[in-house]
């Protein structure tokens, strides 16, 4: 029975991936667009020879269909193409892009999970007193900030004006990388026992990982007050406090459970957006992650990194909800056995 | 502490609807009040404005002043005049933007519930594979394709969004439909499409309400940031994703982008507020329908 | 040939000196950190660890590479240099991009080059002497004989060959500039190039950086071929991106096209050893750079626009360098009835050429900007003086309008998302919407991003089209395109036979050899075409350097933006 479940879902995965790697090829060639006048000189693209060598060299003088099934083929030894822009591998890209975004999401939800439950919670058990108001103009004013407008700010007042922060990029420049495990630069310096790279990579992902939570935070905090709110008010919450257990031990030891449940589905939907690559605050920071990328190989139609971009952002959908739905389970048996 | 841990627990429903008076209020009452004055600015703006936001007649990079209250851009514009106007094109494109998404999602959410079978099958992994998609590349491949426009923007932004819509409305459907009075109309040999029309849609209009008028601050948000990138606003409208950006290339004239995010900051948090008052007011059951599926 | 100036000396003794001190102090010297916390800049990121100045005192770790770009104060070892990138290749053979030229100029050097930022004259240098003949069409290069590549092998005839020829059938962005020239190895130390036309502008061409000269032989053994075929035989780009194969005052440390590349100094130099030994050249988005070079954390930015530098200006700390740049940015109106009725007809052309305001739309640019009398830029033989630059002529520009019926609309398009020397192409199309409406033209701005725009253009779809020219080589012979029958002038809809008396001239000049000949030749091409032709020259735009003053002299470089060997001295 369980198998079957695995087996469905997979199929259904592989068909979600399919049809996203479909609709990037189809999307980008209905674009009225030349990638040989985006990345061709301003000479070399009246020389019909620079022209076809450049279309023969990324398999575009092929009709469609063709460079379709070729893509799929290709694919399918982990060959994901060249990227027009970059000049390397596509996946040589997602191999260094996936995890600077995912050491930025990483550190932007664990920023949110701590400060937004912890508010959350705090702002239920007050509830409708002052600091509970107090929280909600913060947390809606979280959501309501252009990220943009924010991280610009950040980067002024915080970087520019009071060098708390260093300024863009992943490292100081010139900076030697970690031996590469991870990929996320803390990480892997941490790994290697390199703190004072550790130190840097730190803060340079600090800054504008605070500035993506800022969104978070807010909209984690509201959710767990009302999904804690809730749970006070069933039946067994209040026999629990009839027998006279304290709030907090109440808290923590009968809602938190329970109100953790929907609480999880916003952090995996945050995780996976933040994952897929935020496409202004990375362009801000010169952050070289998803975003940018993707934003970059749009602009100018570099069809096979759009397309490995798809591919990465529709796996990382899928594995976040697999996950999501595996700790649903953990955490509350009763929907496992449903 | 005695004091917080009444605050706490076993508040009776009377005192919670006094203290909620007491302090939800104002919030809804703020929220309002903002949201008013932008859209009587919008509505105004030419007779406010001290000047035609796009005259280049001012010199260039001026500080705020007495003159210009909120200096001038690098093309000699004043400031004000374009956060004023800019307010006639972000807040009715959010409108129509959340009308078109919530109009595109609902339906297809609620003819999928209702009719189930292929119908949903279909709608359903078609919503799967929007949210799977990055969205920067869908809108830049409408934008491209139909050219930079903030209506082509608010296109693209609706083939994004139109899914979560799609799904609460479903799921509302769903839970609707198996509920006993449908299950009883359709005995009594009402149409299942007049059982859709009579008993519900009128209970699902509720909660998409809410999620629509929740959707409009992040509306305002998503519209500003294409224009930020240079996928939305044409050159000269007074956008203010726009003119975020264009105060991002000169730092040191800080008032070319600042008083533009506050604009936006502000509109965007008025909406909230007003949202956010009107899901409390909301049943428990459907408004966590609404949060769950607004994100 | 281009012996040692006599004050090298002192400036190696300097640079010994500042190194040394530099190595002294430890990898972060105290001193250092004494003048970082003074003057509040400190390069964070360590902020938050205990304290930079306690780990130094333990001695046990190396300090980060990120603590060496200090505030003022003695020279830094690693030059930080932020370019917003357009990076694809460091095979100089295929490159063509400005970031590109910055690294190619660095890692190989050319048989001709330029002396400082004088680039009307090519001076010798891999070549120690050349010759042409009378009709420009065969070239003879000798070669010096203290040149090695860093394999030890020396210079030969043939590497200048084998380098040449490849480009040339690489069929790549730079393929153009061998366009149907040969070379041959005469013998160890002579090379030939023939050229089919008389080609007097091949001096000035061949110090462009797509032209360095590799070791073949080592190229050869990573799949490198000069052969017809190169353009798919070729494959030695990819070992070019991990290890340089030139001459060069630098060698390839790390080649990555989006975060960093770095440059060390060749050790085997020939000529005069760089002052740098570590060069950090560092993808950084235009906004930021502003940032980075005031707090310290980069000593040369590249991509300022001319409205950031007024307040950098006033900073002793930064040296700000200020040029106008050969860009050359112009307007179009399409020839081509097809495309619009209005903007074919040479009453528009005339409403345009003097309802410009060209004042008002050079103020955008900067304060080194300059405007344009005609198509060639300012530091290139045959351009025009100032004076004959149109003058706008508000009642001129508006009878012409009125012949047209008056009340003309026309659409104009850019690419919105491009960005040249800082500028923007946005703004200015909404200058030019702007005066252009004060003669009564109405412009509707259509920008693209710039894979859209660029398909619009090259179709010749454009009714009005703002863009720009970035010189392929410092040669007026470049600007040809711009006429009747040129790639631009077809994009703008002006085919071959449009205007033959004007085509009579772009043909003899062609031709001509001698400089002295061929200046009155370029000046009345341009006269023609402020006369009758459907291009607007605009402005060049203010190109800035911007560094720390404790870098040492820096020059902005018209043809390869900067020369990052000559940076420090």
């Amino acid at each position: 029975m369980l198998s079957r479940f695995v087996a469905r879902r997979f199929a259904a995965a592989v068909a979600l991936a399919f049809g996203v790697v479909l609709v990037a090829f189809l999307l980008t060639n209905l674009v009225p667009g030349d990638p040989a006048a985006a990345n061709l000189g301003q000479r070399a693209i009246e020389d019909p020879d620079a022209v076809a060598a450049f279309r023969r060299q990324y398999g575009l003088d092929q009709p469609l269909p063709v460079q379709f099934g070729r893509y799929l083929t290709n694919l399918l030894t982990g060959d994901l193409g060249r990227s027009q822009q970059t000049n390397r591998p596509v996946r040589t890209d997602l191999a260094e892009f996936g995890p600077a975004s995912a050491e930025l999401a990483l550190t932007a939800t664990a920023i949110s999970l701590v400060l937004g439950i912890g508010l959350g919670t705090l702002a239920a058990v007050r509830r409708d007193g002052p600091i509970d108001q107090a929280l909600r103009v913060v947390s809606l004013g979280g959501v309501s900030v252009p990220l943009f407008w924010l991280a610009l700010i950040a980067l002024y007042l915080l970087s520019f004006r009071l060098s708390l922060f260093p300024g863009a990029g992943r490292l100081g420049p010139g900076a030697p990388r970690p031996p590469s495990v991870t990929g996320m630069y803390t990480v892997d310096a941490a790994l290697a026992g390199d703190w004072a790279t550790f130190r840097s990579a730190l803060g340079h992902v600090l800054l504008p990982a605070m500035v993506l939570a800022a969104y978070t935070i807010g909209l984690l905090t509201r959710f767990t007050r009302s999904s804690v709110l809730e749970v006070l008010g069933n039946d067994y919450v209040r026999a629990a406090h009839a027998k006279g257990l304290p709030v907090r031990l109440v808290v923590r030891r009968h809602v938190m459970r329970a109100a953790l449940v929907p609480i999880i589905t916003v952090v995996g939907t945050a995780f996976a957006s933040l994952l897929a690559g935020t496409v202004l605050v990375e362009q801000i920071f010169s952050w070289p992650g998803i975003g940018s990328y993707a934003y970059r190989s749009a602009t100018t139609l570099d069809l096979p990194a759009i397309m490995g971009v798809s591919l990465f952002v529709a796996l990382v959908y899928i594995f976040v909800n697999f996950v999501v739905d595996v700790l649903y389970g953990v955490i509350d048996p009763r929907i496992r056995a449903s | 502490m005695s004091a917080h841990t009444a605050a706490g627990i076993p508040l009776t429903r009377r005192q919670r609807r006094l203290t909620r008076s007491a302090w939800r209020q104002p919030l809804a009452v703020i929220g309002l009040s903002i949201a008013s004055v932008w859209l009587a600015i919008a509505a105004l703006a030419p007779l406010i404005a001290p000047t035609d936001p796009i005259l280049q007649e001012s010199g260039r990079f001026l500080a705020p002043s007495a003159e210009h209250l909120m200096g001038t851009d690098g093309l000699g514009r004043d400031v004000l005049s374009r956060v004023l106007y800019g307010a006639r094109i972000s807040i009715p494109l959010a409108f129509m933007l959340v009308g078109l998404s919530v109009t595109v999602g609902a339906t297809l959410g609620a003819a999928a519930g209702y009719v189930g079978g292929w119908l949903e099958e279909a709608v359903m992994r078609v919503v799967d594979l929007v949210f799977a998609f990055p969205p920067i590349i869908l809108a830049m491949a409408v934008v491209a394709a139909l050219g930079p426009d903030l209506r082509n923007a608010v296109l693209a932004i609706v083939v994004v969004s139109w899914p979560s819509y799609a799904r609460v409305t479903r799921s509302l459907v769903l839970s609707l439909r198996s509920s006993e009075y449908v299950a009883a109309s359709r005995l009594l040999g009402v149409s299942s499409a007049r059982a859709l029309v009579r008993e519900v849609l009128p209970n699902v209009a509720g909660p998409v309400l809410v999620l629509a008028t929740l959707e409009l601050g992040n509306a305002v948000l998503l519209l500003s940031g294409l224009s930020f990138l240079g996928l939305g606003a044409v050159p000269p409208s007074p956008e203010w994703g726009a003119m975020v950006s264009e105060g991002a290339r000169t730092f040191n004239f800080w008032w070319i982008g600042a008083f533009p995010g506050l604009a936006i900051l502000t509109v965007v948090l008025a909406f909230n507020f007003l949202g956010d008052s009107l899901r409390d007011a909301l049943d428990p059951q459907t408004s966590r329908a609404v949060r769950e599926r607004a994100l | 040939m281009r012996g040692i100036p006599p004050k090298a000396p002192l400036a190696l003794i300097i640079a010994l000196t500042v190194a040394l001190g530099a190595c002294g102090g430890g990898e972060e010297g105290g001193t250092d950190e004494a003048v970082e916390s003074d003057t509040g800049t400190t390069p964070t990121g360590d902020d938050d660890a205990p304290s930079p100045a306690t780990e130094d005192a333990d001695g046990a770790t190396t300090a980060p590479e990120e603590a060496d770009t200090g505030a003022a104060g003695p020279r830094p070892e690693t030059l930080v240099v932020d370019k917003s990138f357009d990076l694809a290749t460091a095979d100089p053979g295929r490159q063509f991009e400005v970031t590109g030229t910055i690294v190619g100029v660095a890692l190989y050097d050319t048989l001709l080059t330029f002396e400082d930022a004088d680039v009307s004259t090519p001076v010798p240098h891999l070549a120690e002497s050349f010759e042409a003949n009378d009709d420009a069409t065969e070239f003879t290069f000798t070669l010096r004989d203290d040149v090695v590549f860093a394999d030890g092998s020396a210079l030969e005839a043939d590497d200048v060959a084998f380098s040449l020829n490849r480009v040339r059938n690489l069929k790549g962005n730079g393929s153009f500039l061998m366009d149907g020239v040969t070379a041959e190895a005469v013998d160890e130390r002579t090379v030939v190039l023939r050229a089919e036309q008389p080609t007097p502008q091949l001096p000035r061409i061949l110090p462009n950086p797509t032209l360095g000269i590799l070791n073949a032989d080592l190229v050869r053994e990573n799949g490198g071929t000069d052969a017809e075929d190169a353009a798919e035989a070729d494959t030695a780009e990819e070992f070019l991106n991990t290890q340089s194969a030139g001459t060069g005052p630098y060698v390839l440390e790390q080649f990555d096209t989006t975060t960093e590349t770095i440059l060390a100094a060749n050790p085997d130099y020939w000529g005069e050893p760089p002052v740098y030994d570590r060069v950090v050249l560092r993808n950084v988005e235009a906004a930021t750079q502003a940032l980075n070079v005031q707090s310290a954390q980069s000593s040369i930015v590249l991509d300022l626009a001319a409205d950031q530098l007024g307040q950098l200006r006033g900073d002793p700390s930064l040296d700000v360098v200020e040029e106008a740049s050969p860009n050359i940015w112009f307007l179009f109106a399409n020839a081509n009835p097809e495309i619009s009725d209005v903007t074919s007809n040479p009453d528009f052309r005339e409403a345009v050429r003097y309802g410009l305001d060209y004042d008002a739309i050079l103020e955008l640019a900067g304060d080194g900007a300059v405007r344009v009398p005609g198509i060639i830029p300012n530091v290139f033989l045959g351009a025009l003086g100032e004076q004959e630059a149109p003058q706008r002529d508000v009642d001129r520009a508006t009878a012409a309008v009125e012949r047209l019926g008056g009340d003309v609309t026309v659409e104009l398009e850019y690419p919105s998302d491009f960005t040249a020397n800082g500028l923007n192409f946005g703004p200015v199309a909404e200058r030019v919407q702007a005066t252009l409406a004060e003669v009564g033209i109405t412009v509707e701005l259509t920008p693209a991003p710039i894979a859209t725009a660029l398909e619009t253009y090259r179709a010749g779809e454009e009714q009005m089209g703002l863009w720009l020219w970035a010189p392929d080589y410092p040669d007026p012979a470049d600007y040809l395109v711009f006429g009747a029958g040129g790639i631009v002038g077809l994009r703008a809809g002006w085919p071959a036979g449009s205007d033959p008396e004007l085509e009579a001239v772009m043909e003899e000049v062609a031709t001509t050899v001698d400089d002295a000949e061929r200046e009155p030749l370029f000046e009345e091409f341009q006269r023609q075409m402020n006369e009758r032709g459907v291009m607007f020259p605009l402005f060049q735009p203010t190109a800035s350097v911007v560094a720390r003053t404790d870098v040492g002299p820096v020059q902005f470089h018209p043809a390869w933006t900067i020369d990052l060997e000559a940076v420090g001295r």
